[in-house]
């Protein structure tokens, strides 16, 4: 089986992925749900603004909604992550190139599912992905870039 | 939060349309399914109209898997009309395009 996943040995407070660029245009976004399936509709809602904004193409916003969505699957659904928390709490860096996102949850020691359909859709989606398990919280990093054609 | 409006029309005895409107996400598949599974009967060709649909995960997409193969179970038919490029994204991604006869 292949291994796409590395898992993070410390906790990045900052979202940066990849050194030598330039960080954030502005303040993280934070959007904070209930951990429900239901309220995922939402954390895409705010996906597809911020993906607007940074002038992705209606391709890439397809794919950026598609793989917030899948990214909260990975700490909701059964088979994934084991949350025990009540909130999914959604952390949106904006940079001129890029949005990263965070989606993270208080849970048991626990993995994804990565031969599953959700985690597979997801690598296939975006530019980085990664997960993480740390002192009580999964978390799942994901980045999205922009092509220059949308911008 | 819009959901999944789910219409399902008998159109004879050997054929239902069940149409979609709005999103099918991890919170609207098990409708979904509990709209399906009554009507994948024998000999019964179900299509269902994804004109209206406007996002898919891959939860939503299990359930049309799903369909299939009981629709194959039990000596029946289910197919997919009007697929929009957001669902057939999850579909070829997921690699099951072919699974799902086209209506």
């Amino acid at each position: 089986m292949a291994e796409p996943v590395q898992q993070q040995t410390a906790a990045s407070s900052s979202g940066e992925t990849t050194g030598g660029s330039p960080g954030p245009s502005s303040g993280a976004v934070r959007v904070s749900v209930p951990a429900d399936k239901t309220y995922v509709a939402l954390v895409r809602s705010a996906a597809s603004h911020l993906g607007a904004r940074l002038g992705l193409t209606i391709a890439e916003l397809t794919d950026l909604r598609l793989a917030v969505d899948e990214a909260c699957g990975v700490l909701l659904l059964p088979g994934e992550f084991e949350t025990t928390g009540a909130e999914l709490h959604c952390r949106f860096d904006e940079y001129p190139d890029r949005l990263v996102v965070h989606v993270s949850a208080e849970a048991d020691e626990s993995a994804p599912d990565v031969d599953g359909f959700g985690w597979s859709v997801l690598s296939a989606l975006v530019d980085e992905l990664r997960w993480s398990y740390q002192d009580g919280w999964a978390r799942v990093e994901l980045v999205k870039r922009a092509t220059a054609a949308g911008r | 939060m819009d959901g999944l409006q789910v219409s399902t029309a008998v159109v004879d005895d050997a054929r239902s349309v069940v149409s979609l409107s709005g999103e099918l996400d991890m919170a609207t598949a098990d409708l979904l399914w509990a709209e399906l599974e009554p009507v994948l009967q024998p000999g019964r060709t179900v299509v269902l109209d994804c004109a209206q649909l406007e996002f898919m995960d891959s939860t939503g997409m299990r359930v049309l898997l799903r369909a299939s193969r009981r629709a194959d179970e039990v000596g029946g038919a289910f197919q997919m009309t009007a697929v929009p490029p957001p669902v057939e994204r999850v579909l070829d991604l997921a690699g099951v395009t072919s699974e799902i006869p086209r209506g």
